[in-house]
């Protein structure tokens, strides 16, 4: 277990070592930089830089190095000093923006995941169980409808619905008095009281393709012989319906958790930006635009960061489910 | 009706809803089951044995519906009883416990069998936690797992076929049934176990006094385990009685025909039944055998159903036994084998097969990063040779390494020592290292059959396609359309299959016709050897007597060479001309068939055979039971292979491993051979064996 816990703990970190360097060199490659668009704007405005003006801009910036000796400076910052870089664009330490809208994210996309689940585990074993009620059918109904609607859409109608019958402010995690206020239980009160609708949107397609692969997967499982074993013990059926098939069959599942957690933390940016969300999602966004290398780059790692972390957390759910995994990891053997 | 007995069953119907038409599964089937008895329910696939047990525990599919008749046990009819009264639940795992076929899969794998077998426990007394453990623990003990206590913690995976079925037991007799339902308890298991868990009910029911209601298609299982035999055909009893009078004097037309298309020994053609078994749907109006029957007299039998008559201390549905009896002569045996071929003589073609000390050896990676890495030796130093027109067995236990062998052979794993030769236009060639192309080139003249007729065959080609697809593949310009029909008609003709059905896909035929299929493919580019992996393993006796005769009659007319993998020595005995019987990865013994049947001259092969079970014989019980399980290939023992479990072993045979040796033309790797008198099929009761050495 311990070992096993090791390797996975040794991949995860070469898995961010890698994809910090993809990142990097993603956004630093190409050609034209930050300061390049600095000029472009100087130029909108009938400012016209001179070359030794623009040369030492890309000294200030560190932009006159080349990209591998870029890239070790801030990684040993990050690692020494805890210093993410700066940002170009606002101006600020890049530790200091992305602070809490990463954890904002990081919550959001937790809540959905926890609101997919507890939709979409009793809706499936329910349509699965009932197969072909009117209650199956109804479902079905609504996961096509949930599937086909755009986020955009969709978010829009509720920011309407909760604008005109909560009384809500429109848009945003928090209302107006809280933005910028410190933590207090009154303000998390108000978070949550913001946060159904993102997590709705966020989590209406999850939901709806979740209910579909828990309903295949259960009706697979229902008509196995230790089914039928079970029934043969005299157990009652909802007891040893939950206790077996549905048992076994979120082993599926909960293996393809990880790219449900990995859709709804990039299906967030656009969300976000239509709801006036304070996450990373719009702060990437513009970063990209503005080839903010730091910034961006940062944001991604700390992104897949939190991909990669979603993947160890489904396999180990799926060694705590599955005996067999288990004793596998247990005594030695490949993982 | 009141009777003494435990269960009875009356008039019981049971019909599914298909769509909207409902088809009618079970039709009046009554029979009693006497407290402290045996009573086994036999027939081919279909019948509705399954489906009687499953009426029985009321654990039918939403489909069906009992539609009439009663189950009554001890004294309750649970046909009428409520689905939600707690007398059926309480009988249900309580009075009335069911083990079936594949244990696996009858077990969950996500809690130990210690919890599985605790909560049937805990579902019927009213007993704490630790009460329940230590009842589990002993049931363990009563079934006979090795090292019970730490088996108590397991999953299913980490144990043996074997011991699966004795928890699945141990949980069944948990709460003290007085009724156990076993459904082919022992199909899914090899011989040598089957054999151990069969003394294990019997003891059990010994002990216990309880009745047993023993499904299965198996007539040598019934023979050994039976006190009164139900024949089921098509939901319908057919004929009831005791165990000698149904085996030893069959009187319905199907149990005799069930009884004569048993593999026979010497290479005899079998006595088959036409056809198989029809639909639910397909219900004939008369008599359900009818189609099939080859005593049926038109004007009755096709339109009048049989009653159930007594005659002799029998029930037979069978108009010969009713008031027409004077209209049939059932003792004209028109199933008689219509042609023998029996083999004429030692004289085989030339060698087209040579093995020379092939081994095949699997990498298991372990450790942190895969680094170490364990070897599996799936097979070990295998030297045969196969000649021109000859079929030899490879027998042995699952997991000995049957199936391995026969793919390294064609070419599905690459050998990792020794060589495979092959005669190729009469000159032995070396096919061990092969490129694609080559064994393409190969795979022309030498060809598989496989198992599992359902599986085998793409769904997505037409019968047609897949028979015509080996010879697409051929080297060389495709042959011409008209050709190519011609020539697949022609193979769908010699199989026995009407060229009609060419353009039907596989799920359209029965698994007999499918495995039919399989063979065409097999032969389509007139291949000289054929290697067929359990091909008739999944078929029931009476199409697996239709397949038989069919690669008799292949073998006689074409010359074909056979490697038959099986591990039924019943169908061996019937078919092959040698015997090599494999090990943990090596063949043990070596020789003709009769030779080994009669005269085994290594442990294992003794052991193997005092587990065959056949119908008739008298007493099946020779008491010789192999304890434990094979060796484990990750870690084989250094001395011989089978010493752990070996009566005989001595403590050379521990450390120091026997080397094949030629006694006479019977090829033995035992230390021992010579001085052991080890007993065969035949004993000393028969007469053309010599008495054993003494
Ligand atoms: N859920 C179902 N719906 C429709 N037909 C079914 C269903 N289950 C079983 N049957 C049919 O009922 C008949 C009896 O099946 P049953 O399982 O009792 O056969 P069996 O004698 O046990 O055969 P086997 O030897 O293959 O186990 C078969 O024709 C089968 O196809
Ligand atoms: S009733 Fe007729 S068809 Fe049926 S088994 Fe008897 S003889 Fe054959
Ligand atoms: S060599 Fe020894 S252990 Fe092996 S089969 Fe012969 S007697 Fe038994
Ligand atoms: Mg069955």
């Amino acid at each position: 277990m311990a070992r096993f816990l090791a390797r996975r703990l040794v991949l995860m970190l070469l898995t961010v070592i890698a994809i910090s360097v993809i990142s990097f060199f993603i956004i630093i490659l190409p050609p034209g930089d930050f300061v390049d668009r600095l000029v472009q704007e100087a130029n909108q405005y009938g400012e016209n830089l001179e070359p030794h003006e623009i040369e030492d801009l890309r000294r200030n910036y560190g932009l006159d190095r080349s990209a591998v000796e870029q890239y070790f400076v801030w990684i040993r910052n990050i690692l020494f000093r805890g210093d993410f870089g700066y940002s170009f664009g606002w101006d600020l330490p890049v530790s200091e923006l992305i602070g809490q809208r990463l954890g904002l994210t990081a919550f959001l996309s937790v809540v959905t995941l926890l609101f997919v689940w507890i939709v979409a585990i009793p809706v499936g074993i329910y349509a699965a169980v009932r197969k072909y009620s009117l209650g199956d059918y109804v479902f079905t109904f609504l996961g096509f409808i949930g599937l086909a609607i755009p986020n955009f859409l969709l978010a829009l109608v509720l920011l309407y619905i909760s604008f005109r019958y909560f009384g809500q402010s429109v848009g945003g995690l928090f209302s107006p008095e809280y933005v910028n206020a410190p933590w207090t239980f009154a303000r998390f009160a108000d978070l949550l009281s913001h946060l159904w609708i993102p997590v709705i949107v966020l989590g209406t397609a999850g939901t709806a393709e979740i209910i579909r692969k828990i309903r295949a997967n259960l009706l697979d499982e229902l008509h196995r012989p230790y089914v039928l074993t079970a029934r043969a013990k005299g157990l009652g059926e909802t007891y040893l319906l939950l206790k077996y098939p549905v048992r076994h069959s979120l082993n599926p599942f909960v293996s393809e958790l990880n790219d449900l957690f990995v859709k709804i933390v990039s299906g967030e940016t656009i969300v976000a930006v239509v709801l006036g969300l304070q996450t990373t999602g719009p702060l990437l966004l513009e970063a990209l635009k503005e080839e903010d290398l730091y910034l961006a780059s940062t944001l991604i790692m700390f992104l897949s960061f939190l991909a990669v972390l979603g993947t160890l957390f489904s396999d180990l759910l799926l060694m705590l489910l599955d005996p067999k995994i288990r004793r596998q990891a247990a005594s030695r053997e490949m993982m | 009706m009141q009777t003494d007995a435990l269960l009875s069953l009356q008039g019981l119907t049971v019909s599914f809803r298909d769509g909207r038409r409902r088809s009618v599964a079970l039709r009046d089937v009554g029979f009693d089951l006497p407290h402290a008895k045996t009573v086994a329910i036999v027939g081919e696939s279909g019948c509705g044995k399954s489906l009687t047990a499953r009426s029985i525990l009321r654990i039918l599919d939403t489909n069906a519906t009992i539609d009439g008749g009663q189950i009554l046990f001890e004294g309750v009819d649970l046909a009428g009883a409520s689905e939600k009264s707690p007398t059926l639940h309480g009988i249900r795992g309580g009075r009335i416990g069911l083990i079936y076929q594949e244990p696996l899969t009858a077990l969950s794998s996500f809690y130990t069998v210690g919890n599985q077998i605790m909560e049937a426990i805990r579902r019927h007394q009213d007993v704490t936690k630790k009460q329940a453990r230590e009842r589990a623990l002993e049931l363990l003990h009563a079934v006979g797992m090795p090292n019970p206590a730490q088996r108590l913690d397991a999953y299913t995976f980490e144990l043996s076929g074997g011991q699966q079925q004795r928890v699945m037991i141990a949980m069944a007799l948990g709460p003290h049934p007085s009724l156990l339902i076993a459904d082919e308890p022992t199909t899914a298991l090899d011989v040598t176990t089957q054999a151990v868990i069969l003394d294990l009910l019997q003891e059990l029911q010994q002990s216990q006094g309880m009745s047993i209601l023993f499904i299965t298609h198996d007539l040598g299982v019934v023979s050994r385990m039976a006190d009164e035999v139900v024949v089921m055909y098509l939901g319908e009893v057919v004929e009831h009685g005791t165990r000698a009078d149904v085996l030893t004097t069959p009187r319905h037309p199907y149990t005799q025909a069930l009884m004569a298309s048993l593999p026979g020994r010497a290479q005899f053609r079998q006595a088959t039944i036409p056809g198989t078994v029809p639909s639910l749907a397909e219900r004939p109006a008369g008599c359900a055998f009818a189609p099939r029957c080859a005593f049926a007299q038109p004007g009755l039998c096709d339109v009048q159903r049989p009653e159930l008559v007594h005659a002799d201390g029998v029930h037979v549905r069978c108009h010969a036994f009713g008031n027409a009896a004077s209209m049939f002569d059932l003792s004209l045996q028109s199933n008689q084998p219509d042609t023998v071929t029996k083999r004429n003589s030692r004289q085989f073609g030339d060698r087209v097969l040579d093995l020379r000390n092939v081994s095949k050896t699997f990498e298991k990676r372990e450790g942190l990063f895969g680094q170490r890495v364990r070897e599996i030796k799936a097979v070990q130093d295998i030297s045969l040779e196969l000649r021109q027109g000859e079929t030899l067995a490879l027998v042995g236990e699952s997991g000995s390494g049957k199936t391995t062998l026969g793919q390294t052979i064609v070419g599905l794993h690459k050998a990792t020592r020794g060589r495979v030769m092959f005669a190729i236009d009469g000159r032995d060639a070396d096919i061990t290292n092969l490129s694609a192309a080559e064994w393409r080139n190969v795979w022309q003249s030498m060809r598989m059959v496989f198992q599992d007729p359902f599986s085998s065959l793409n769904p997505r080609m037409t019968a047609f396609d897949i028979v015509a697809e080996p010879l697409l593949q051929r080297p060389g310009t495709p042959p011409a359309k008209p050709d190519l029909v011609r020539k697949v008609h022609e193979l769908f003709r010699l199989v026995g299959l009407d060229p009609e059905m060419a353009g039907r896909y596989p799920h359209a035929f029965s698994g007999g016709q499918r495995q039919r299929i399989g063979v065409a493919r097999a032969l389509a580019p007139d291949p000289k050897v054929i290697i067929a992996d359990e091909p008739v393993s999944a078929l029931d006796v009476s199409v697996q007597a239709q397949v038989l005769n069919l690669l008799r009659d292949l073998q006689s007319n074409l010359g074909l060479s056979y490697l038959f993998i099986s591990h039924d020595l019943n169908v061996v005995a019937s078919l092959a001309h040698r015997v090599a019987v494999m090990y943990a990865g090596r063949i043990v013994e070596l020789a003709d068939t009769d030779e080994i049947l009669d005269r085994p001259r290594h442990p294992y092969s003794e052991a193997l055979l005092s587990a065959v079970l056949t119908p008739g014989l008298a007493d099946q019980d020779s008491h010789m039971r192999l304890p434990g399980d094979p060796p484990d290939p990750l870690s084989l023992p250094p001395g011989c292979v089978f010493a752990e479990r070996c009566a005989y072993a001595t403590v050379a045979c521990t450390h120091e491993m026997p080397e094949m040796r030629n006694l006479g033309g019977h090829w033995v790797a035992c230390h021992h051979a010579e001085a052991l008198a080890l007993h065969g099929l035949r004993n000393e009761s028969a007469p053309d064996s010599p008495a054993p050495n003494s």
